[in-house]
């Protein structure tokens, strides 16, 4: 068990990208240590190839299983992709978190010879993502592409983490002007640890659908003092205590305790969205 | 009034009108340059309106509205409200092929801040069509402008032999299997002019029927000296307001039972005594 809440508590308090991963053909767990060398030879390939000699000439990779992810009854075990430069060993310079946590049942359901972890979450710079990325491409015939959260599910996580927040910190939520208005306006709302748990509680006393109600206060409150509508606006990106997110698909999570909850609510959006040309 | 009417102002010849009904910013300036720009026979008005109901000064001037349109933006959830809330001044002769939604910034999924299954649903509740446009871009506004005009002659009458609810059968959007909204989506739209011509032809059925009916009873009645005096009454149309002007009741009466029984119940059947007002009811000895 502090096995893994050691694993979980590393996932914590970092910026990672979210990716949506189209089913991998011909992935067998007992070949990790295989797939990790091939990685490594293809890295050092790729430096080499691009004749830069300051970078760091070799690298060291490790492919493993990461525990704990897998809570739904058909999940594989998640996979944990780690480059190490040779020069700093206890550190790793890119992660890689391959995961499926609970997708939706009307989504792909697979066979052998696939296995599907539809999640993958990086941090790292953006050379060693593009690099990993052709590599893994080729490797198991797979599509990788960005996944976005779209500004109705930012307002959902708004509201839950309201209610879920215990740190003494704001809630931030940041809108940007719509499209035709060519020069940004960016508003920015910070609100008050207490008053935004007591939002939440009012919400859910009247009875009708909660996020609905508790997004459409925090507007209302704006209307109401400078006449923005809010709901004409793009809500671009949500912080508070318990975690943040993007439009781009950032995420930071801040505790371990509802990281699990936040990777289901990231796969739900995997059933909804489908990856545009050439993402 | 309150309620937006298909056939409140009177038509006018050789003219359609549009009327597009959403949230301001949306790119109604394109999409109306661009239904200019389609050419067709006809005088072509495009009025916009940024809510329903529509204000009451210009009631008198008003011109009649072939096809109402609903944008929606899927960055801007208020658009979606505003829909919404003009859907309820829309009186249901319209959504007999007479409305068309449509809905604009689609891409970058980013920025979504209504959820598109829900406008989808919206529409197919409705029994409407609904396309997505990106009003930004040229060529696609050009093609939701044809679209629309090709609808607008449909709804206008200008097409011979199909009429808006024809192609509301065929091409409104199908609910998804899994979910079944309401009952209504799976009756069938059915034709106005159809139900008193059902009625009538039922009442035809009803009538010669009897007709047949008549003398045996009437025999057996002249034989217990009984009188029937709501036969006429059965006769009567149940909506008589919905028969065709000028139809004609046939009463086909054998000779053989022709008797004065009969023709006292045939003078019974005028239309003074039975209410069928307007039709004339010719009884006619074979």
């Amino acid at each position: 068990y502090f096995c893994f809440l050691k694993a979980m508590k590393s996932l914590t308090k970092k910026h990672f990208h979210a990716y949506r991963v189209s089913p991998l053909c011909m992935f067998s767990y007992p070949r990790l240590q295989h797939y990790a060398q091939m990685l490594e030879t293809f890295l050092t390939a790729e430096v080499k190839c691009a004749g830069d000699p300051t970078t760091n000439s070799g690298f060291h990779t490790n492919i493993s299983v990461f525990p704990g992810l897998a809570t739904g009854q058909r999940d594989p075990e998640a996979i944990l992709i780690q480059i190490f430069c040779k020069q700093e060993q206890k550190r790793p310079a890119w992660e890689g978190l391959l995961c499926s946590v609970e997708p939706e049942p009307s989504y792909l359901t697979v066979c052998m010879p696939f296995v599907l972890l539809p999640l993958l979450l990086v941090h790292g710079p953006k050379k060693f993502t593009t690099a990993w990325k052709t590599w893994f491409e080729r490797t198991f015939d797979c599509c990788v592409s960005p996944l976005v959260i779209p500004s109705y599910e930012l307002a959902w996580m708004a509201a839950l983490w309201a209610g879920a927040m215990s740190v003494p910190r704001t809630l931030d939520l940041q809108w940007s002007s719509p499209p035709p208005v060519s020069d940004g306006l960016h508003i920015t709302m910070s609100v008050n640890r207490n008053d935004a748990l007591r939002l939440w509680d009012c919400v859910h006393t009247s009875g009708e659908e909660e996020v609905g109600l508790f997004k459409q206060g925090l507007e209302e409150h704006i209307f109401h003092h400078f006449h923005v509508i809010l709901d004409a606006m793009i809500l671009e990106s949500v912080s508070s205590g318990v975690a943040s997110a993007n439009n781009s698909g950032h995420i930071k999570v801040l505790f371990h305790k509802p990281l699990v909850h936040i990777l289901v609510a990231s796969s739900y959006l995997l059933d909804i969205l489908i990856p545009t040309k050439g993402s | 009034m309150d309620l937006l009417r298909p056939q409140s102002m009177s038509a006018q010849p050789n003219t359609s009108t549009i009327l597009l009904v959403g949230a301001d910013g949306l790119g109604q300036e394109r999409l109306i340059e661009a239904l200019h720009k389609v050419p067709v026979t006809f005088n072509l008005n495009v009025h916009v309106a940024h809510k329903l109901p529509l204000p009451e000064e210009g009631e008198k001037t008003r011109r009649r509205i072939t096809l109402l349109v609903f944008l929606v933006d899927l960055t801007s959830l208020h658009s979606m409200i505003v829909v919404q809330d003009a859907l309820k001044y829309v009186a249901p002769e319209f959504f007999l092929g007479k409305v068309f939604f449509l809905v604009t910034r689609d891409k970058p999924e980013k920025n979504w801040a209504v959820i598109p299954k829900s406008v989808v649903n919206l529409a197919a509740t409705y029994h409407s069509p609904l396309i997505f446009s990106d009003l930004q871009n040229g060529g696609s506004v050009r093609i939701a402008a044809e679209r629309l005009v090709r609808i607008l002659k449909i709804a206008g009458g200008l097409i011979p032999g199909l009429s808006s609810t024809q192609l509301v059968c065929l091409c409104s959007p199908a609910l998804p299997v899994t979910e079944r909204l309401m009952p209504f989506s799976e009756t069938a739209e059915e034709d106005p002019t159809v139900v008193p011509l059902v009625i009538s032809a039922a009442i035809l059925i009803f009538v010669f029927l009897l007709a047949l009916v008549l003398p045996i009873v009437l025999y057996y009645s002249r034989r217990r000296a009984c009188h029937h005096p709501e036969k006429p009454m059965a006769l009567s149309p149940t909506s008589p307001t919905e028969k065709p002007d000028g139809a004609v009741t046939r009463l086909v009466v054998p000779t053989k039972t022709l008797s004065r029984s009969i023709t006292r119940e045939c003078q019974a059947l005028q239309p003074e005594n039975v209410g069928l007002g307007g039709s004339n009811v010719v009884v006619r000895a074979v």
